[in-house]
């Protein structure tokens, strides 16, 4: 279990023309040990980039990411993450590729492997396509993989990039449920990001939402629910227009402040 | 005169090519896909497109054959009656023995050297690319006079040749293959916490596949015209040798038959051996 803190994080690129691109602006923010915070934000914002950076796929331009208290640096973290696009490997099967995840810190076979590997390939459905190639199964199917090989590890950290967005309904409330309920039973502290505003709803504890570029943080709501939620209830209905409400307001008000930035893109 | 010319040719061919190896394997890595599959999806007409092109090749023959005495250009009768003559004398079993153990054993060298260079380069680009270069540069031809007056006429001289030429196709390959690593990969195994062995064996190692057969397609493929060479001019037992004496005896339908069998065996090794390996090893990749 872990708690991760943003101190004024800032992470700039370069532009194509060469200027500098600032994408995180000093944002802060708190994910407490077993909570579900979801992330939304419009498209370019820096979602991607904050996972990246918590991952420590990324160093930050500037601020500091506290794991428990201590720089993230110095303590290794046991996360899973589940990226925008599958990024299964394309040599291996199904299986083989959770396998790596399990065996990839000792290069051994793990105690318990077998089971965990039916466990996660049981909870998103894909026991009949263990031996196939990445290739042979639809993206939709490919994304599937793509979140067992993050929960297979049972990570203290879940960050997830809208993995179930290319997802039928369907099947993404089915795995949406699934989360759900495995996280009431293991608590691990889950960084969720979004753009679907109902199932920021359905899931989080809390709603994180940003602003465009250069991003900050926008608004924090608190999602006060019971689970497990239903859809389509009153409940649910009230806090997604809570959420839509702030996220039109931070639009408003920031059509305003792009004008300010004609070269922005 | 005809001499300087028999030894002049294969050495400009061979000098060229190697330069322009280093970009080759993206390409062929791209087209492969699409020629496999139109390849064995229609194995009638691969068979009637083989037919028509041996057809066009006998018929200029037969053209050239009929204008010129036998002594400059022999009809093919003549050159397969010479080709069974050596293969009764047994001379052609021997000879190709001793140029299939040179090339098998001179590439395995040339694949292991040239990873490592491979390695090397995408380390230290500047330093080890400088060293490349160098043996690049040096024809073929010169190394092999050199490897005479080195190791005298043993395999380690055509050995040494092979190596020498064919490891900078693999090393050239292998950089390419390590600068295209898909970095998307390498943070899936990030995320894992996967250490150095696992990344190299479950990233690292099928990334360059493609790679690496595209070099050692051209590798071999160099390997065998330079073992010829090197046997030619050390006068190491093998097929080389065998053509060199045909030539100095001016036997030219004898020369013509080892020819085509150089021919044959380096259709044997590209059929036999490349592409059942290509297809073994790339599976994987999208039909
Ligand atoms: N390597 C890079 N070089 C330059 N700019 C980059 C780089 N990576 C990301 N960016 C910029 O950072 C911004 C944020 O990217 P990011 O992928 O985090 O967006 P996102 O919020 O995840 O959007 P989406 O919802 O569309 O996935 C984008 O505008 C992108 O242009
Ligand atoms: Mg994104």
């Amino acid at each position: 279990m872990s708690t991760i803190a943003l101190q004024e994080v800032s992470r700039t690129f370069r532009r194509a023309d060469g200027g500098p691109l600032l994408v995180l602006d000093r944002v802060s923010f708190t994910v407490r040990e077993g909570e579900f915070l979801c992330l939304l934000g419009p498209s370019g914002s820096g979602k991607s980039i904050t996972l990246n950076l918590i991952a420590g796929l990324l160093p930050p331009s500037g601020g500091e990411i506290l794991l428990d208290g201590r720089p993230l640096r110095q303590t290794p973290l046991r996360y899973g993450y589940v990226f925008q696009q599958p990024r299964l490997f394309p040599w291996r099967t199904v299986e083989e590729n959770l396998r790596f995840a399990l065996r990839a810190e000792t290069g051994r076979w793990v105690q318990g492997e077998e089971d965990r590997i039916q466990a996660v390939r049981d909870l998103v459905n894909l026991a009949e396509y263990r031996h196939y190639s990445p290739h042979q199964i639809s993206g939709g199917m490919q994304h599937r993989v793509a979140v067992a090989r993050a929960y297979c590890r049972e990570p203290a950290l879940l960050l997830m990039d809208e993995p179930f967005s290319s997802l039928d309904e369907i099947t993404a409330r089915h795995l949406r449920a699934e989360l759900v309920q495995t996280w009431m039973k293991n608590r691990v502290t889950v960084l969720f990001v979004t753009h679907d505003i109902t199932e920021a709803a359905y899931l989080a504890d809390r709603v994180l939402l940003y602003t465009p570029k250069p991003t900050r943080v926008a608004r924090e709501i608190p999602v006060g629910l019971p689970r497990p939620r239903r859809y389509g209830s009153a409940e649910l209905f009230e806090v997604e227009r809570v959420i839509l409400e702030a996220f039109e307001e931070t639009r408003v008000q920031h059509r305003g402040e792009k004008e300010e930035w004609p070269s922005g893109p | 005169m005809s001499r300087d010319r028999l030894i002049a040719g294969p050495q400009d061919a061979m000098t060229v090519s190697p330069s322009q190896i280093g970009h080759l394997p993206p390409r062929w890595a791209r087209g492969s896909g699409r020629s496999r599959t139109g390849g064995s999806g229609a194995p009638l007409r691969r068979l009637a497109a083989l037919a028509v092109a041996g057809g066009v090749i006998v018929a200029v023959w037969s053209f050239l054959a009929h204008l010129s005495p036998p002594s400059l250009f022999p009809s093919l009768p003549m050159v397969l009656r010479a080709l069974r003559g050596t293969f009764l004398t047994g001379e052609v079993l021997s000879a190709t023995l001793s140029t299939v153990r040179t090339v098998a054993i001179g590439s395995l060298f040339a694949l292991f050297t040239g990873l490592l260079f491979g390695f090397l380069l995408r380390w230290r680009e500047s330093t080890f690319l400088a060293i490349v270069h160098f043996f690049q540069t040096i024809p073929p031809v010169i190394w092999s006079l050199f490897a005479v007056i080195w190791f005298g006429v043993t395999l380690v001289a055509a050995l040494f040749v092979i190596q020498v030429v064919c490891f900078p196709i693999i090393a050239m390959n292998t950089w390419e293959g390590l600068k295209n690593l898909d970095p998307e990969y390498l943070q899936v195994a990030r995320t894992v916490n996967a250490k150095r062995g696992m990344v190299l064996r479950h990233v690292v190692v099928p990334s360059l596949t493609p790679y690496l057969l595209g070099g050692v397609r051209i590798m071999v493929g160099f390997a065998w015209k330079i073992s010829v060479l090197a046997e030619l001019i050390t006068g190491l037992e093998g097929v080389g040798l065998s053509l060199y004496r045909a030539w100095q005896n001016v036997e030219t339908p004898e020369l013509l038959a080892w020819t085509l069998w150089l021919v044959c065996l380096m259709w044997a090794t590209e059929y036999g051996l490349i592409r059942p390996l290509d297809r073994a090893l790339m599976r994987w990749r999208r039909a």
